[in-house]
C-alpha cells in the first residue's frame, strides 16, 4: 500500500505509539495516508480504538513476526 | 399576625437583627482570621513589593491563564453572569434604590428596564445552570456539602419572593404604600436570610476572596514567582 | 535491576555506584505498614490533632475557609487530568484537614466544642487520606494557579503533613528514606566517606580538581544525593564550573546533603537537622554563597525555609545552580560556547512555579545559543514530572504516576526539541524512570551539565585558586 508518511513506533510502549500517531496525522492533509510500524502488542488494541475515536481510518494493519503494521488515513 | 405587622417587622427589628448579625459575622470572621498566629518569614525576599503582590493577584485571578481556559470557561463565564447580575439587580433596580436611601439616605440612578430584566434573567439562567453542573459533575458532587446546595437556596430565595412582589406589582410599580405588604414582607424576610447567612457559609467568599488572594500574591510576590 | 554497577576501588564495594537502574529509592519493604511507631488510635490521632492546628497559623486559615467547591483545581492536577477519579481532585486530599480545622480551629470551633461534638476525622479515615496528600500529590501548585480564590493548596497539602508524621502515618519507604537521611546525613546511603570517595575517584578520573573540606571558601556547594549515587557526572559539572568562574569553592563533607526528605515527609525535625548541617558548614567555612544543586525541594527547603529553621535571617546568600550560572554568565565571569541544537527545558516545579527562578535556565538555555522550544504549558504553568513531592520515593504511587508522566511525555515530544534538559535530578530520575518504563526514545539532560560540557577556553580559565582537594 502506498503511503505519505511513515512513523517508526517500534520499541516504544503505550501510549507513545499513539501519541506519536496523533501527533503525525496533525501534520498530514486530509486524504494521506500514514504507516506505522509498532512492536508493542497492545498496540493493536490501541489504534483499532484510536480510529474509531479519531475518524481517522484504519486501512489495514497486519502483523509479521513481533512487528504491527498499521495504515491510517487522515480524516 | 397579619401582614402589614410582618412587614413592619421585616422592615423594622428584623432588619436590624439582619444587618447586625451580617456585620458582627463578617466582623468576627476577619477578626479570627487576623488573630490566628502568623511566624515572620526570615527568609531573604527576591521582591518587597508583597502589597502588589497582594493586589495584583486580586485583580489578576479575576480571570483564568490560557491554559485553563478550554477546562474552565464556561464555569467562569456563568459565574460572572449571575455575580454581575445580582449586582444590577441588588444595585440597580428602583425599588431597591429607594429601600437603600430610606436607610441611609444615599441614592444613585437605576438602571434602565432592559438591563434590569436581562440582569434577572442572567441570575436564573446561572444559579440553574450553576446547580445543574454541581449534580452532574463527578468533581463537584463529591465535593459539594450542605453549605453548597443551602447557600445556592438562600441566593435565589429572593430572586424568587422578588419576582412575587414585581408580578403582583405590575399594574402599579412603585406605589407609595406598598400594595401587597405579604409578598414584600416575605421578600424582604429572604432578604435578610440572605444576610444572616452569608458570613457563615460559603457566600462568605464575597470578602474572603480578597484576603485569599491577597495572601497567596503577598507570599508568591516575595518568593519573585508569579501567580 | 543492577546489570552494570559500576564500583569504584575497592572502598567502594560496599557503596555501588547504581547508573542503571531508573531511580533510586528504599526497597518495597517486604511487609506493608504505613504507620510508625507503636501506639494507640486515640494517642495518633491527638498527636495529629495538636500538630494540624499547631500549622493553621493565619494564611492556612485563610485557604481553609475560602474554598466555593468550584472543582476548577481538579482540571489542574495531573494525577486528575489522567486517571479523571474525582477523588484526585486537590481541595478533596485535604478534606479530613478542612474538618479538623474546623472543629478544632475554625472561627465556630468555641460552638463544636460547648455542643461537644467530638472530632468526626478518625484514624482510619487518616490513613486512608495517607495516599491522596503523599501518593498523589507532588506539591507541584499547579492547582494554586488555577483556584479562584488563590487558595495555594500546595501548602495545605504541605502543612497537612506535619500532622500526618506527628501520628506516625507516613507511608513507609517515604518514611524509611526520611529517617535514614536524619540518621545517616543522607537518605541513599550517600555518608560522608561515600562522598570523600566518590569525589576522589571523580577528580581522578576526570581530571578536575575538587575541593573538599576547605576551611574557608566563598562559595559552599552542596549536592544532591541522587547526583551522588546516580548523576557523577553532576558533581565533576559543579566543580569545572566552579573552577571555571575562579571561585575558591569548598564541599563540606559535615553539610553537603541538599535533599530534604524529612520536609517531604511532614518532620519537621529531621527537616531542621538535614537544613542545619548545611547552615552550619556555610557558617564554619565563611561562604558568602551556598549553591544548591540540581533539585527542586532543596531550593524550597534552603532558599525560602532555610532562614526559618536557623531562626534568623541567612548569613549567606542561597543560589540554585541554574541561578549561579545565569548570574556567572551575564556578569561575564563563566564565557561558554554555542550548542547549536533545539532544547525542550522542563521547569522543575520548586524552583520556576514556586521558587520564582523561572528565568535564569532561560538566560543559561538563551547564552548557550540554542533554540528554546517550550512545552504547551511551560515555565510558572509547567506539568509535573509527577515524582516530586516525595512521591517517587513511594512505589504505591507507581501506577498514577505513570500515567501522569504521559502527559510530559506527549507535550516534550509535541515541541520536536533536538533535547530535553532540566535542572533537578528528581526530575531527571522520574524521567528517567518514565523512559524505561514506557520505553521511550528520549532522554533528560541536566542544564548544569550542558553548560559544563560547553565552557569557552580550557577549564580553569580565569580561576585564581588552583587548590587540591584537602580531607583533614
Ligand atoms: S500540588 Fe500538584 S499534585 Fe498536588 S494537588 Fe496540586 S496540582 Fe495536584
Ligand atoms: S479551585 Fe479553589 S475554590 Fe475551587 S474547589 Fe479548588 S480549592 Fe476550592
Amino acid at each position: 500500500m502506498d503511503f505519505d508518511k511513515d512513523l517508526d513506533a517500534r520499541g516504544l510502549n503505550c501510549p507513545l505509539p499513539i501519541l506519536r500517531a496523533k501527533k503525525a496525522l496533525g501534520e498530514m492533509t486530509t486524504g494521506q495516508v500514514l504507516r506505522i510500524v509498532a512492536t508493542d502488542p497492545g498496540s493493536v488494541k490501541d489504534f483499532e480504538a484510536f480510529s474509531k475515536q479519531t475518524g481517522n481510518a484504519l486501512l489495514e494493519h497486519s502483523a509479521a513476526g513481533k512487528e504491527f503494521t498499521f495504515f491510517f488515513k487522515k480524516k | 399576625m397579619d401582614s402589614l405587622t410582618l412587614l413592619a417587622f421585616a422592615r423594622g427589628p428584623m432588619l436590624v437583627i439582619a444587618i447586625a448579625v451580617f456585620v458582627l459575622g463578617i466582623l468576627w470572621r476577619l477578626f479570627h482570621l487576623l488573630w490566628r498566629p502568623s511566624k515572620p518569614d526570615l527568609s531573604e525576599p527576591r521582591s518587597t513589593a508583597v502589597v502588589r503582590g497582594a493586589l495584583g493577584a486580586i485583580v489578576t485571578r479575576m480571570w483564568h491563564h490560557k491554559t485553563f481556559r478550554e477546562r474552565t470557561l464556561a464555569g467562569t463565564l456563568n459565574a460572572y453572569a449571575y455575580h454581575i447580575g445580582l449586582a444590577i439587580v441588588f444595585f440597580g433596580f428602583v425599588p431597591h434604590i429607594a429601600f437603600i436611601e430610606r436607610l441611609t439616605g444615599l441614592s444613585w440612578p437605576a438602571v434602565p428596564g432592559w438591563l434590569f430584566a436581562t440582569a434577572v434573567a442572567a441570575v436564573f439562567v446561572g444559579l440553574v445552570y450553576a446547580l445543574m453542573v454541581r449534580l452532574t459533575s463527578p468533581v463537584l458532587r463529591l465535593l459539594s456539602d450542605f453549605d453548597d446546595y443551602a447557600s445556592w437556596v438562600i441566593t435565589i430565595l429572593p430572586m424568587i419572593t422578588g419576582m412575587a412582589v414585581l408580578s403582583l406589582a405590575l399594574d402599579s410599580p412603585y406605589p407609595a404604600q406598598p400594595l401587597y405588604p405579604a409578598p414584600l414582607a416575605i421578600h424582604l424576610l429572604s432578604v435578610e436570610l440572605l444576610l444572616i447567612w452569608l458570613p457563615f457559609g460559603k457566600l462568605s467568599h464575597a470578602f474572603l476572596v480578597f484576603i485569599s488572594r491577597g495572601a497567596t500574591g503577598a507570599a508568591f510576590a516575595r518568593k519573585g514567582a508569579s501567580l | 535491576m543492577s546489570a552494570a554497577r559500576i564500583t569504584v576501588g575497592t572502598a567502594d564495594l560496599d557503596h555501588p555506584l547504581d547508573l542503571t537502574s531508573p531511580r533510586l529509592s528504599v526497597e518495597k519493604p517486604a511487609v506493608r505498614y504505613d504507620t510508625q511507631g507503636d501506639r494507640t488510635d486515640s494517642d495518633r490521632l491527638a498527636a495529629a490533632m495538636a500538630a494540624f492546628s499547631q500549622d493553621f497559623g493565619r494564611d492556612a486559615a485563610t485557604w481553609l475557609e475560602s474554598c466555593i467547591h468550584c472543582g476548577n483545581c481538579a482540571e489542574a492536577c495531573h494525577f486528575y487530568l489522567t486517571t479523571r477519579d474525582p477523588k484526585y481532585t486537590p481541595i478533596w486530599k485535604l478534606e479530613p484537614f478542612k474538618r479538623a480545622y474546623k472543629r478544632e480551629a475554625g472561627p465556630f470551633a468555641w460552638l463544636y466544642k460547648a455542643m461537644g461534638a467530638k472530632s468526626k476525622v478518625s484514624v482510619a479515615e487518616l490513613e486512608e487520606w495517607q495516599a491522596l496528600i503523599y501518593d498523589a500529590c507532588t506539591l507541584c501548585g499547579r492547582c494554586t494557579m488555577v483556584c479562584p480564590m488563590g487558595i495555594d493548596i500546595a501548602s495545605l497539602v504541605g502543612l497537612a503533613r506535619h500532622g500526618m508524621s506527628q501520628a506516625g502515618l507516613v507511608p513507609h519507604e517515604l518514611w524509611a528514606v526520611s529517617e535514614r537521611a536524619a540518621r545517616e546525613g543522607s537518605p541513599l546511603g550517600a555518608t560522608p566517606k561515600v562522598l570523600k570517595e566518590r569525589l576522589a575517584w571523580l577528580a581522578d578520573e576526570n581530571e578536575v580538581d575538587m575541593h573538599v573540606d576547605l576551611p574557608q571558601a566563598e562559595v559552599l556547594v552542596t549536592f544532591s544525593s541522587i547526583e551522588i549515587m546516580k548523576y557523577p557526572q553532576s558533581l565533576v559539572a559543579t566543580a569545572r564550573v566552579m573552577n571555571h568562574a575562579g571561585y575558591t569553592w569548598t564541599i563540606s563533607s559535615a553539610g553537603y546533603e541538599a535533599t530534604n526528605f524529612g520536609m517531604l515527609a511532614g518532620n519537621a525535625e529531621w527537616q531542621k537537622r538535614m537544613t542545619m548541617k548545611m547552615i552550619d558548614a556555610a557558617i564554619a567555612c565563611q561562604a558568602k554563597i551556598v549553591v544548591l544543586p540540581e533539585c527542586g525541594h532543596a531550593y524550597s527547603a534552603m532558599r525560602w525555609q532555610g532562614a526559618n529553621m536557623l531562626g534568623r535571617p541567612l548569613p549567606f546568600k542561597v543560589l540554585h545552580v541554574s541561578e549561579f550560572l545565569a548570574e556567572n554568565i551575564a556578569s561575564g565571569r563563566i564565557a561558554v560556547t554555542t550548542v547549536g541544537r533545539s532544547v525542550a527545558f522542563h521547569d522543575p516545579c520548586q524552583v520556576s512555579r514556586r521558587g520564582g527562578a523561572t528565568q535564569a535556565p532561560r538566560d543559561v538555555l538563551k547564552a548557550l545559543g540554542v533554540e528554546l522550544r517550550e512545552t504547551r504549558d511551560s515555565g510558572d504553568l509547567n506539568f509535573c514530572c509527577g515524582g516530586g513531592g516525595g512521591v517517587i520515593a513511594n512505589h504505591r504511587a507507581d501506577e498514577i504516576r505513570y500515567k501522569a508522566f504521559v502527559i510530559k511525555m506527549a507535550q516534550m515530544d509535541a515541541t520536536g526539541a533536538d533535547e530535553m534538559v532540566t535542572s533537578c535530578s528528581n526530575c531527571r530520575q522520574s524521567f528517567d524512570d518514565g523512559q524505561s518504563h514506557f520505553r521511550w526514545d528520549r532522554k533528560m539532560g541536566s542544564l548544569l551539565e550542558l553548560v559544563a560540557d560547553h565552557l569557552a577556553g580550557p577549564e580553569g580559565i580565569g580561576a585564581t585558586a588552583r587548590q587540591v582537594a584537602t580531607a583533614p
